[in-house]
C-alpha cells in the first residue's frame, strides 16, 4: 500500500458531519481526451476543500460540473440535498443562487460599474429587497473586502487584486452556501495573494459558507485548507489534511510541493 | 479536393448552427422572465447612439447622388425630374441598403465584439451562474433593439438624405423647399415606403443575429473577440444583400415595383 492510499483511507471527517456536497464515481471527457474519471469527493459543512491538481488535469472542469456550466459524461452530483444533473432549468437557476462562484478572470461585468455589478444578482433573486436593504448589501460586502470607495468606480479602473476582492464580493452577495473558486491567486503578485487568501478564510468563518478551491498555489492551499484533494489522471489520488498531503512520500504528490 | 470539402462542410456547419441560434431566438423571446429594462438600454445604445453617424451618411448620400445624377439628366433635358429619381432611389433602395451596412458596420461589429470580450472573460459564464438566462438577457435584447431601431434609423436617413438632395439640386440650379417637397410627395407612393421599410426590419434582425451568434461563440481569446467583430460585419452585410434581393423578387412579383 503506497502513501496515497494510505492518505486516503484516513478518516477525514466524522461521521456525524453534514455533507452539503457530494460527488460520486464523476466522469468528464472530451472527445478520447478522459479528464475526470471516477472521481469521488464529499465536501462537509463549514469545510474548505482544496482541489489541486496541475493544469489541464480537470480541476475547473470539476467545479463546472457542480455548477452546471458542462454536464458530466457519468456519476452524480448531489448540492445541499438536490440531485444537480436531474434539475430542470428553473432548479438549475434555484440551486446556483445558493452556491458562489468566483472565476478566474474574475469575470466583473465589465459595462456596468462596482454597484451594477454587486446589485445585478440580487436585483434579479432579491425582488422582496427594497433600494435601502441592495444598498446596505453593496455596502456591507464592499467593506468586507475593503473597497466601500471604489463603488462608483468602473472594473477597467481597478487593479487585478482590487478586482479580485471586487468579484469576491460579488460572489458573497446572495450570501451562498457553498463557494467555489477557480484559481483565486493566480495571476496575482504574492502579497495580494496571501491578501486574498486570508479574506477568504474570513469571509468563510463569517458567513459560515463551505468551499471548494482550485489551486496549485502551495501559499493559497496552505491558508485555506481543511482538507486537500490531489487530482491525477482524473481521480481523487489522495485526500488529506495540508500536513499529511506535505509529507506524503507519493512522488505524484511530492511533486507539487518541491 | 479535400480542402473543398472541408469548405462546404464548416460552411453546412455553420448555417446550421446559426439556424439553431436563429430558432433558439424565437423559443426564447415569448418566454417569461422579460428583460424591458436591458432591452430599452439596448434601444439607446443602438439607436440614439447611432443617430449622428446614420444621419451624417444619409446626408451625404442624398447630396452626392443628386450630384451624380444631375449631368445624365440634363442631357436628356430632363432635370426637372431629378427630385423624382433622386426620392426614388433614396426611399426605395439605396436609403435601407446604405442605412443597413453602415448600421452592420458600426453596430454588428459592436455587438460581436461585446459579446465576444463577454464569453472569453468568462462574464457569459458568470451571468449563467447567477442564475440569469444569458441568452435572453444578452440577445433577444440586442436583436429587438436591432430589429426596430434600424427601420426608424432608415426614415431618419432617407429625410436627411432628401434633404441633401435638394440641397445637391441647389448648387446648380434654384428650386424651393416648397417645390421640392410638393415633387417628391407627387412621386413617392405607399408602395415604394412599404416593402422598403419592411425589408429594414429583415436587415436588422439579420444584424442582430449575426452579431450576436458570432460573439457569443467566440472562441480563443482576444484573437477570437477580432474575428467575430470582424466576421458579424462581412456575413450580416452579405446577408443585407441577399435579404435585399429576395424582397425585390418578390416586390416584383407582386407589381409593386
Amino acid at each position: 500500500m503506497d502513501t496515497a492510499d494510505r492518505i486516503a483511507e484516513k478518516p477525514v471527517s466524522e461521521p456525524q458531519r453534514t455533507a452539503v456536497l457530494e460527488i460520486k464515481q464523476l466522469k468528464k471527457a472530451f472527445g478520447s481526451n478522459v479528464v475526470l474519471d471516477d472521481f469521488n469527493l464529499a465536501v462537509y459543512r463549514d469545510e474548505n476543500v482544496v482541489v489541486l491538481g496541475r493544469s489541464g488535469s480537470g480541476k475547473s472542469v470539476l467545479i463546472k460540473c457542480i455548477i452546471g456550466l458542462l454536464k458530466p459524461d457519468l456519476g452524480s452530483i448531489n448540492v445541499l440535498g438536490e440531485d444537480v444533473l436531474a434539475l430542470d432549468h428553473d432548479g438549475l437557476d434555484h440551486i446556483r443562487m445558493r452556491i458562489g462562484f468566483l472565476f478566474q478572470s474574475n469575470a466583473l461585468y465589465d459595462s456596468m460599474t462596482v454597484r451594477e455589478n454587486l446589485e445585478f444578482p440580487m436585483r434579479r433573486h432579491l425582488k422582496n429587497m427594497n433600494t435601502d436593504e441592495v444598498n446596505e448589501r453593496v455596502n456591507e460586502m464592499l467593506s468586507n473586502v475593503g473597497l466601500l470607495h471604489t463603488i462608483d468606480m468602473m472594473p477597467s479602473e481597478l487593479s487585478g487584486g482590487m478586482q479580485k476582492r471586487i468579484a469576491l464580493a460579488r460572489t458573497l452577495i446572495l450570501k451562498p452556501e457553498i463557494i467555489l473558486y477557480d484559481e483565486p491567486t493566480t495571476g496575482l503578485d504574492p502579497v495580494t495573494g496571501r491578501e486574498i487568501s486570508t479574506l477568504m478564510v474570513e469571509m468563510q468563518e463569517k458567513y459560515k459558507t463551505s468551499s471548494i478551491i482550485i489551486s496549485h498555489d502551495m501559499k493559497c492551499v496552505k491558508a485555506t485548507a481543511d482538507r486537500v484533494v490531489v487530482l491525477v489522471d482524473g481521480k481523487a489520488h489522495a485526500i488529506g489534511s495540508y500536513a499529511d498531503i506535505r509529507q506524503s512520500a507519493d512522488e505524484r504528490v511530492k511533486q507539487f510541493f518541491e | 479536393m479535400q480542402g473543398k470539402e472541408v469548405k462546404w462542410k464548416t460552411f453546412f456547419s455553420e448555417t446550421g448552427a446559426i439556424s439553431q441560434f436563429t430558432g433558439w431566438f424565437f423559443h426564447e423571446f415569448l418566454r417569461p422572465r422579460y428583460e424591458f429594462r436591458e432591452f430599452l438600454r439596448q434601444c439607446f445604445v443602438i439607436g440614439y447612439k447611432s443617430l449622428p453617424l446614420i444621419a451624417l451618411t444619409g446626408f451625404i448620400m442624398g447630396l452626392v447622388l443628386t450630384m451624380q445624377l444631375r449631368p445624365t439628366l440634363v442631357s436628356y433635358g430632363v432635370e426637372a425630374r431629378l427630385p423624382d429619381m433622386v426620392s426614388l432611389s433614396i426611399i426605395r433602395e439605396i436609403g435601407p441598403v446604405i442605412t443597413a451596412l453602415i448600421f452592420a458596420g458600426k453596430i454588428g461589429s459592436s455587438i460581436g465584439a461585446e459579446l465576444g470580450s463577454m464569453r472569453v472573460t468568462e462574464q457569459i459564464d458568470a451571468m449563467e451562474v447567477s442564475g440569469t438566462n444569458p441568452y435572453k438577457f444578452l440577445v433577444v435584447t440586442r436583436v429587438w433593439a436591432t430589429t426596430l431601431m434600424l427601420p426608424v434609423l432608415t426614415i431618419l436617413s432617407d429625410a436627411v438624405g432628401l434633404y441633401g438632395g435638394y440641397l445637391g439640386i441647389n448648387i446648380r440650379g434654384v428650386m424651393s423647399l416648397d417645390l421640392y417637397i410638393n415633387e417628391v410627395l407627387n412621386t413617392v407612393v405607399f408602395s415604394d415606403v412599404i416593402p422598403a421599410t419592411i425589408k429594414t426590419f429583415f436587415f436588422g434582425f439579420a444584424v442582430g443575429i449575426i452579431g450576436c451568434y458570432k460573439g457569443y461563440n467566440s472562441k480563443k481569446g482576444t484573437e477570437g473577440v477580432g474575428r467575430s467583430a470582424n466576421s458579424a460585419v462581412v456575413l450580416s452585410s452579405l446577408l443585407i444583400f441577399i435579404i435585399d434581393l429576395i424582397v425585390v423578387q418578390i416586390t416584383d412579383l407582386m407589381g409593386l415595383n
